[in-house]
């Protein structure tokens, strides 16, 4: 038995209230006897005996029953003061102890939710202040006379302006999507023009870009959001240009299979590894190819499209595809549930 | 401003090269040779074939970090490293894990601040290859000695390694002994700068040497700057 909690192993606290209560009752009733019966004394004294008697029972069996609720309230404030780290001690299976195991659990969410918006202002800012440096060179090197404001200076600049745009783009979409505060506009739509528009975005971009498209039957629909959906086809098919080599080869594909509407971005590109086939979808995740790419994404597209995928009850998923390269596959509820 | 007689070269390690580039161009229009390198392990071949004056070192590269760059390149010569840094928590890392960089910017940074503190670096670079010999005398703080001759530093016998950075900023406090120095007079005394940008440069060094030597050797006097107290200096 546990000293500084007796009573920690009974499962609840009305049984712990009542062994006290019990306990108590005995000793004085027994006290109170005995002191009577064998010492002859004075009935005042022996009830002042066995009054003094159970209130010692009751202090040592009540031990820890309320100390995790003292603990819970400045574990309350610590945890309000930001030290996310703070954990109480669990020694009761009673109420009090699973609210301390809730306390805990609760405590352990917030600290990961803390530390998820810590590196998240650490991505974003690094991701602002990279093209924002770059601006900043080119333009003092231009107001010093170092550099001449020509064409080529200047689209360069404006790449920057537009990676910067883009990402303040993709972050409020990520956030929004995240809020839950756009909802679907879901209607049943064909896929092959959205498949076709998001090619040819992809072609205005690169435009000896290899792309074909094949969708079965001809007249296939899904069910869904056609603007959302076509940002995430046009997501895969530009993440598909861009990793894939000069003269790659770009399939578009589009079928049903069983219930569901599998859409397929296939490229010749380096592909996914095994261990990445999470990671690609988390907030600012670059595979160690994507990060050598000049003028890559931020690592926040593939995320969009995974969020957009997860509204419509779909999922999406990388696989390899032989010889070399990957497969981005989606598959979407033919109709919603 | 070219000095004459001797061209000065600077080595640019940076992955993103339209940051690069037009670093490039301004050091060059100050007269300056660069070369640029565009990751870690043709950084490191880089600076081993042209042995620059000065390097400015990106913190974030692939193949390896600018801190194993930084680990690598001062192996066996000590050269001024100015490292860019895209996170302000950064600056301690850079700097306290005694890998040798003497100075950081955090960016965006001004192009033409990155010059003047090349420059500074240049200027101080030079003059801790032919130490002054006033200054030559042992300096003993506590059990701590430093000998500006071989550039030892001994804790209690014990050896301990300070970059040239911190062994610099150590003799000017001990040399001064319970006078208090402020950042901008250790800027311009030991970093060279005569501009009054990076006094958290300062504050990051100087947690360093403290790490390194002992809490108590360097006292804060707030809002004013640092100071040596305790001291004995003998020859």
């Amino acid at each position: 038995m546990n000293r500084s909690n007796p009573l920690g192993a009974l499962p609840t606290l009305k049984l712990r209230l009542a062994v006290i209560i019990i306990a108590a009752v005995g000793v004085t009733v027994a006290t109170f006897y005995a002191t009577l019966k064998w010492w002859v004394l004075w009935p005042a004294f022996a009830g002042v005996l066995a009054g003094g008697v159970a209130l010692a029972v009751v202090w040592i069996l009540s031990r820890g029953t309320l100390e995790p609720l003292r603990e819970m309230a400045s574990a309350s404030e610590a945890i309000a003061r930001g030290e996310f780290d703070t954990r109480v001690v669990e020694n009761s299976r009673d109420e009090i102890g699973r609210l301390a195991h809730s306390f805990n659990l609760m405590a352990h969410e917030l600290a990961q939710t803390d530390r998820v918006r810590r590196d998240l202002v650490a991505n974003v800012s690094h991701e602002l202040r990279t093209p924002l440096t770059s601006l900043q060179v080119k333009l003092e090197n231009i107001a010093d006379g170092i550099e001449v404001a020509d064409a080529e200076t200047i689209s360069t600049m404006l790449l920057q302006t537009e990676r910067l745009g883009r990402l303040v783009e993709q972050l409020l979409d990520l956030s929004r999507l995240e809020a839950g505060t756009v909802p679907l506009d879901r209607r049943e739509f064909e896929i092959w023009p959205m498949l076709e528009l998001a090619a040819r975005e992809s072609r205005l971009a690169l435009p000896n870009a290899n792309i074909s498209i094949a969708v079965e039957p001809r007249d296939l629909t899904v069910d869904g959001d056609p603007e959302r959906l076509h940002q995430v086809v046009a997501n895969l098919v530009e993440n598909a240009v861009r990793y894939s080599p000069p003269g790659g080869t770009i399939a578009v594909d589009a079928c049903r299979e069983g219930g569901d509407i599998r859409i397929e971005v296939a490229d010749n590109g380096p592909g996914i590894s095994a261990a990445e086939t999470e990671l690609v979808f988390e907030r600012f995740y670059r595979s160690d190819s994507a990060r050598s790419t000049r003028d890559g994404g931020a690592g926040l597209g593939l995320a969009i499209a995974r969020w957009i995928v997860d509204l419509h009850g779909g999922e999406i998923r990388p696989e390899p595809r032989d010889p070399h390269g990957c497969r981005m596959i989606v598959t979407l509820p033919a109709h919603a549930a | 401003m070219v000095v004459a007689g001797a061209t000065r070269t600077v080595a640019v390690i940076e992955d993103e090269e339209s940051i690069a580039q037009p670093i490039a161009a301004r050091l060059r229009s100050e007269g300056y040779v660069v070369e640029i390198a565009y990751d870690g392990p043709s950084g490191v071949e880089m600076v081993d074939r042209i042995r620059p004056d000065v390097v400015v070192l990106d913190l974030m590269l692939p193949g390896f970090d600018g801190l194993e760059v930084c680990r690598r390149i001062q192996r066996d010569r000590w050269v001024p490293v100015l490292m860019l840094t895209a996170r302000d928590s950064e600056a301690d890392l850079v700097i306290g894990l005694s890998v040798g960089a003497d100075d950081y910017m955090t960016k965006p940074f001004s192009a033409r601040e990155l010059v003047a503190r090349v420059g500074a670096l240049m200027r101080r670079a030079e003059r801790v290859s032919t130490p002054s010999k006033d200054l030559s005398g042992l300096l003993r703080i506590g059990t701590i000695e430093l000998d500006p001759a071989t550039r030892k530093v001994t804790v209690a016998g014990a050896d301990v390694h300070l970059t040239p950075t911190e062994f610099e900023l150590v003799c000017h406090l001990g040399r001064r002994p319970g006078r208090v120095s402020t950042r901008e007079e250790l800027l311009e005394d030991v970093w060279g700068y005569d501009f009054p940008a990076g006094g958290r440069t300062v504050d990051s060094h100087v947690r360093s040497v403290r790490r390194k030597l002992g809490a108590d050797v360097v006292r804060t006097v707030h809002g004013v700057g640092y100071a040596i107290d305790e001291i004995a200096v003998a020859s």
